[in-house]
């Protein structure tokens, strides 16, 4: 166009300027402001482009385009209907019209269909500015009772399906009419607007052939298959319930999911069907439905075989004068077969329609994938399907995240989507690939030094095949085979086959047996190998032979024949020469590596580590071994060393010629064990989603989670659910979830996606998965102060990894408990339960565990009030941490010597032990150690600084309310609070006590509650409110009976004690002056404030010669300890009683005001207020 | 040998991806080269595995490229950026190339087809739209340089709106509406193309 130049900013302005417009108001903004009518054209025409090319060069989910251009907001071009139904149906009603405005929100747009459930519309989310369907909820069902309530439940449950092949359900609202527009209040939902047209009028009465069939039943069993899984069962599930969208209506949605309910539990004969079904006749439901039984998933999978039964017969299989007549023909006659309106369809197709038609809904196939998959099995083009079905994996459609190199490579998938059209990009749905496991090799030979080739050949054949198709990871098979407790020398067979290849959910299986004379000069192999489905019926056999030298070429010809026999190509040379460079070469390298990693699949780390060693001799340059034998050190926990193997298995992976994948893989693996966070993530974002692997999105999730990015790691985890089932809801994914939000602190959810792994493993009983899960699960209930809950999970967890005979996993489990009795004060349950763990951890050199364990065993020690015994575990701690560089465990030892160092009384050298731990916990940017150090400094600094002190407790409450851990948060305010009372802010005093009081009480902790109890007696005490103070200090000691605690009832004693004093009730006061005198006399150390209360009894009591006594060298001994606070108040204490023996007042005076100095400096102002006090 | 060529791009790409990202030009133009010649490398030996799984090869090859030609560690976000808006340039540049190798083929122009053969791009018959959208391209490029350079580095490059929008500093609302009119556009000229006959060729230079 040659104006095309001098006009282009003209019409590039309006054209902007048009699109900021309404698309109906488009029109006459135009005419308005166009002055040249050429231009006014253009923009026209662009406009109308702009309509039409919404997906153009972004074709497909576009991950990275934001949501202004995918669907493109403007394009209101619809070009079908949601849920087309005939107008003469839908007629009658038409509820609302066009512009108006729903929930303040919903501009309607058209009508597009109308039926039992309610009418269908078009709508503008003027919120969030895109198109919408909105179906609203005719008022003869919401009257129903319930009716509300189930709505409810099923939008919330519907909501938490998001497949590819599902119409989204995003709310239920209900509008309310305030303007009259309407004249009943109107309930709808607003969902996904599909534009497409539904497969009953895809099918419009003509037959489908198979190949067109079955892509489209894949993807509605995998969408009814999704639904199930959350325990939504559609009910209504039809040809009118599935839109086909996309170019050439490739992809089926089926909607209306779960909607259906309110109508089948009516009695009133209302239509079940929104579209083309037939008033009050329901011509997909299942018999037992008819009946008026409650509709299961087995219903759904009726419907489904009546549909697909309809798509390629174009026949009902049930007829009758009118549809009424068929459906009770339903409940009486068996279905006519297929077969007989289509000659030919094949019998297997057959077979499979009529199980989904079975009367008996136990008869029926139990999970929807399995229809499609019995199809696709039972079709000619089994494996070649790929070119039918054009559908983006939900992976492709999931990928999201920063600037890094996911993004850009799913935009490059576009490339493909966009340049080669869906040719290249057609791909079967992952539910329906094929999956392989290599269930093993059996030695016919019945040479047991052989024994190690059936390893060698599952490894080097799953890899060979690996490049050509899906395969189950031998690690998985490994795992799996632990679960079911198979031992690694015992042959999988029919037995337990079928039983290991539902835990993977593969859909093929290759058994092999081999075959060595060991006579022959060359040593020759003969392998056989049978494949077979997941009906166990062989697909094909192979067979093989050579020497040992070539094992691997071997391995190679068979491989491509199964490959072959797949529909698969075989691989180019270079490819499997590649493959090749992965295992040792040599025959001895590979016996030693191969029994190795048998060894670490048994979790023999130390055995495994000896071969590994042997065969790193040999072959020093191998990947794999390199790669073991950081796996070894790993499992053994002895982390630099397994640094340095996986650094050198990474570097060699670089030099050697390996496939993409295993070179990556080699990396990023190296970068994580030597926390290369950042690095490590951008090489496994290479693998994952590129390669569908529920290890590399793990691997991923963790990486993300540790380099502090646990967003992303929950999105990556989320991209988890795009995999095949079963592998899409392994309980790993749960666990990781749970942990990533541990991290972001909200333990609630941490509780329940542990709760819901558990339950997923317990379902699968995969018992291995299940001790993982209960480890997490005393982890939510710790971080949530459930402490009994933590426990109990724990133990099960140790039990379950002792059954494994995985005691380092044990070990974990059984540190956990120990710590959690430690919390409840169960010390010496603790204390034994640590002594194992750090003979289990000295066994296993595991140094990192090691030093932890050795930390908390002195924090027992401590807590048990055996500070020497504990000086010995901090200093092993020490040394072990500072060994390994482990920053958090060494804090934790600094923090432990600070602790036991002040208690000694020398506060110097405390808090350069806290200085210590605080610049460590700063560094690690770990806000409990932080927290920790900075409460045990503001505990010196208590003496000395009050206000400092008191500000280094607020940053403590912060940093411990933010953390949510309420016992910590209890210690905290207790220790401010003491602060506050020694500043003479009783009142601020009062509120932190009680505030501690409530989360003790909340947290059934009896001695806090005793604590604060006693504490709150003390204010009353200073603030001469002596009846509660009284009550109060009684009150702790009636708490304290429940829950004993020597410490604590004497510090109550001494209290009540005081009080009773104050209030000149002597005799009552004897008795608990005779509790205190007696531990005074087992105890010398004895604390301070025991002494001064005894002292003030027996002054009242008239033995001043003996209060004096008691105190005479109280003030030296606490300055000593460096509790200048109670010197102070000892002084405080001494001057009082001589006062009464008439000492000069100027002397006196000078004393008196000496002490208020240096209370003054302290900021202690309540000994200020007391001296006031008692000089009135 | 040939690690030691790798070990050197690496460095050097790295090396001019930082001056780049200072502003020196130059650079750019040492770059193409460099990064089309590891890219079509690749492209080769990558189209070679892999077959079970026709999505994964063209994102491997630019993440791959991107893995051979660059320390990753010592570059920023901006020098990243550069990386991928020249990649978008090569990128299309290859399929260009791809796509021309495949109409010759077709015609049996004797020539041989460039080194990413039978591979996976596209289907020949893709190439000629391909062909016409990259001619359409050029012709927006030269009505209106930023909405062309746009298209390159969103469609080709795989750049989001936010990283286009970085790259060329302006910002992602401008980035938002001069994609939309640029689709709009292209897509009527594709139409106009092989929709219907009276459509006109504009000044497509004609060579195919």
């Amino acid at each position: 166009m040659a104006t095309q130049q001098d006009n282009w900013e003209t019409v590039k302005a309006l054209f902007e300027a048009a699109l900021e417009e309404n698309a109906e108001n488009r029109s006459s903004f135009l005419k308005e402001r166009c002055a040249d009518a050429s231009v006014c054209a253009e923009v026209e025409r662009l406009l109308a482009e702009h309509g039409e090319a919404a997906s153009f060069l972004s074709a497909g989910p576009s991950p990275d385009l934001s949501p202004d251009f995918s669907p493109d907001p403007a394009d209101d071009l619809p070009t079908a209907s949601l849920s087309a139904a005939p107008a003469d149906l839908t007629a009658r009603t038409q509820q609302l019209s066009e512009s108006q405005v729903l929930a303040g929100r919903f501009r309607i747009v058209r009508y597009i269909a109308g039926g039992g459930m309610g009418e269908v519309y078009e709508a503008e989310d003027q919120e969030l500015r895109e198109r919408v369907a909105v179906k609203t909820i005719r008022r003869e069902i919401l009257v129903q009772s319930n009716a509300m309530a189930r709505f409810k439940r099923e939008v919330f449950l519907a909501r938490k399906v998001t497949h590819p092949n599902v119409c989204r359900i995003f709310d239920l609202f209900r509008h309310k009419p305030e303007d009259g527009s309407v004249k009943e209040e109107v309930v709808f939902i607003s969902m996904e607007l599909l534009r497409g047209k539904t497969l009953a009028a895809r099918m419009n009465g003509k037959r489908m052939s198979m190949s067109d069939t079955l892509p489209l039943v894949m993807q509605m069993a995998s969408a009814l298959a999704a639904a199930h899984d959350v325990g939504i069962v559609h009910r209504d599930f039809k040809p009118g319930n599935v839109v086909l969208v996309g170019a050439a209506g490739e992809r089926a949605v089926v909607t209306d999911f779960g909607l259906a309910l309110q109508s089948v539990e009516s009695d009133d004969g209302v239509s079940l069907s929104t579209g083309q079904g037939i008033l009050g006749t329901p011509a997909y439901m299942a018999p037992e439905q008819l009946e008026g039984r409650p509709a299961t998933n087995a219903a759904d999978i009726y419907a489904l075989g009546l549909v697909i039964y309809e798509m390629v017969t174009a026949e009902r299989p049930f007829s009758g004068e009118n549809a009424l007549a068929a459906s009770f023909k339903r409940l009486s006659e068996p279905p006519r077969r297929p077969r007989d309106f289509v000659p030919d369809l094949t019998p297997a197709w057959e077979s499979v329609i009529l199980r989904c038609l079975a009367r008996d809904p136990r008869d029926r196939f139990t999970n929807a994938g399995d229809v499609a998959r019995a199809l696709a099995e039972n079709s000619e083009q089994t494996i070649n399907l790929q070119p039918t079905v054009a559908l983006a994996t939900p992976a492709a459609a999931k990928i999201s995240r920063g600037v890094s190199l996911p993004r850009i490579s799913a935009a490059l998938l576009l490339v493909v989507l966009a340049v080669a059209g869906v040719y290249a990009w057609r791909t079967l749905h992952p539910a329906m690939q094929p999956l392989v496991v290599v269930a093993g090799f059996k030695n016919s030979s019945g040479d047991s030094a052989y024994d190690w080739l059936a390893t060698d050949l599952s490894e080097t054949l799953s890899a060979d095949l690996e490049a050509g198709i899906q395969m189950v990871s031998t690690d998985e098979l490994a795992r799996v085979r632990t679960e079911f407790s198979i031992a690694p020398a015992q042959n999988l067979d029919a037995g337990n086959v079928a039983e290991v290849r539902q835990a993977l959910g593969a859909n093929y299986v290759l058994l092999g047996s081999y075959r060595v004379d060991a006579r022959s000069p060359e040593k020759s192999l003969t392998i056989d190998l049978r494949l077979e489905d997941s009906t166990e019926k062989t697909l094909g056999t192979f067979h093989g032979s050579g020497s040992e030298t070539d094992y691997s070429k071997l391995v190679t010809e068979v491989a491509a024949e199964v490959l072959g026999k797949l529909g698969k190509a075989r691989l180019p040379e270079t490819e499997t020469s590649q493959l090749q460079n992965i295992y040792p070469r040599s025959p001895e390298g590979r016996k030693l590596y191969f029994e190795a990693i048998d060894k670490l699949r048994s979790l023999d780390g130390p055995a495994a580590l000896e071969l590994l060693k042997q065969a790193a001799q040999r072959e020093p340059e191998n990947v794999a071994i390199h790669s073991a034998l950081a796996d070894t050190w790993s499992l053994l926990k002895r982390n630099p060393e397994a640094s340095v193997e996986a650094k050198t298995a990474a570097d060699l992976a670089g030099k050697t010629p390996l496939p993409f994948e295993y070179i990556v893989l080699a990396r990023a693996r190296s970068e994580e064990m030597t926390q290369e966070w950042d690095a490590a993530i951008k090489d496994y974002s290479l693998l994952f989603p590129h390669y569908q692997r529920l290890n590399y999105g793990l691997r991923l999730a963790n990486v993300e989670v540790e380099g502090s990015q646990p967003k992303a790691a929950l999105e990556t985890l989320n991209q988890l659910s795009g995999l095949r089932p079963l592998m899409n809801t392994d309980p790993r994914i749960e666990i990781a979830r749970a942990k990533v939000y541990a991290t972001m602190n909200d333990f609630t959810a941490e509780l329940r996606s542990a709760k819901s792994a558990l339950s997923e493993a317990e379902k699968r009983n995969a018992r291995l998965m299940r001790a993982n899960a209960e480890l997490e699960l005393c982890w939510a209930y710790r971080n949530l102060g459930q402490v009994d809950d933590a426990i109990a999970a724990c133990n099960q967890a140790e039990t379950l990894f002792s059954a494994f005979g995985d005691n380092i996993n044990a070990a974990v489990a059984l540190n956990d408990v120990a710590t959690w009795y430690l919390d409840r004060g169960r010390f010496d349950e603790a204390r034994q339960a640590y002594e194992q763990v750090i003979k289990i951890h000295r066994a296993a050199g595991a140094q990192k565990d090691l030093s932890g364990a050795n930390v908390n065993m002195a924090v027992a020690l401590v807590k048990m009030g055996k500070p020497q015994e504990a000086e010995d575990y901090i200093a092993t701690a020490l040394k072990v941490a500072t060994s390994i560089h482990d920053d958090e465990d060494e804090a934790r030892a600094h923090v432990l010597k600070g602790i036991i160092l002040s208690a000694a009384g020398h506060v110097a050298e405390a808090e350069a032990e806290d200085r210590k731990s605080l610049a460590l916990a700063e560094e690690l940017g770990n806000m409990g150690l932080q927290a920790t150090a900075l409460s045990n400094l503001a505990e010196s600094q208590a003496e000395t600084d009050s206000a400092g002190a008191l500000a280094a407790y607020e940053k403590v409450l912060k940093l411990r309310r933010a953390n949510g851990n309420l016992a910590a948060v209890a210690t905290c305010l207790f220790n401010m609070s003491d602060v506050q009372y020694r500043r003479g802010d009783l009142g601020g005093a009062e509120a932190s006590y009680r505030e501690a009081m409530q989360i003790s009480a909340g947290q059934k902790d009896r001695p806090g509650v005793a604590l604060a109890s006693m504490s709150l007696a003390q204010i009353n005490l200073e603030r001469n409110r002596l009846t509660e103070a009284e009550r109060q200090a009684r009150d702790a000691l009636d708490t304290l009976k429940e829950a004993p605690d020597r410490d604590l009832e004497s510090t109550a004693d001494s209290i009540l004690l005081k009080i009773l004093v104050a209030e000149h009730k002597l005799q009552d006061a004897e008795s608990y002056a005779n509790r205190i005198r007696t531990i005074a006399s087992q105890d010398p150390d004895t604390s301070f404030e025991n002494r001064m209360s005894l002292a003030e009894y027996l002054a009242a009591a008239g033995h001043k010669a003996d209060a004096e006594q008691q105190i005479r060298t109280l003030p030296s001994e606490a300055k000593q300890r460096g509790r200048n606070f109670e010197a102070l108040e000892a002084e405080m204490l001494q001057l009082k009683l001589q006062g009464e023996k008439q000492t000069s007042v100027a002397s006196q005076r000078a004393a008196l005001s000496s002490i208020r100095k240096r209370a003054e400096r302290a900021g202690f102002q309540l000994l200020i207020m007391r001296a006031a006090h008692d000089r009135a | 040998m040939g690690e030691d060529r790798i070990g050197e791009d690496r460095g050097d790409v790295t090396v001019l991806l930082a001056k780049l990202s200072k502003g020196n030009e130059e650079a750019a133009s040492k770059l193409v080269p460099l990064v089309y010649a590891e890219m079509r490398r690749l492209a080769g030996a990558y189209m070679r595995r892999e077959r079970s799984d026709h999505t994964l090869q063209p994102t491997a090859l630019v993440n791959e490229a991107y893995l051979k030609l660059v320390e990753q560690r010592s570059v920023d976000w901006q020098s990243r950026a550069h990386f991928f808006g020249i990649a978008a340039q090569v990128m299309r540049r290859i399929l260009v190339d791809h796509a021309r190798g495949h109409l010759r083929d077709k015609r049996g122009g004797g020539q041989k087809p460039v080194p990413i053969d039978e591979a996976l791009v596209f289907a020949p018959e893709q190439s000629e739209e391909f062909l016409k959208l990259n001619e359409a391209l050029d012709r927006l490029t030269k009505l209106d340089a930023r909405q062309g350079k746009i298209v390159e580095l969103r469609f080709f490059g795989g750049l989001t709106v936010e990283q286009t929008a970085e790259l060329l500093g302006i910002s992602p609302k401008t980035v938002k509406r001069d994609w939309s009119m640029a689709k709009a556009w292209l897509h009527g000229e594709l139409k106009a193309i092989h929709g219907d006959t009276t459509g006109q060729l504009g000044d497509s230079e004609g060579a195919v």
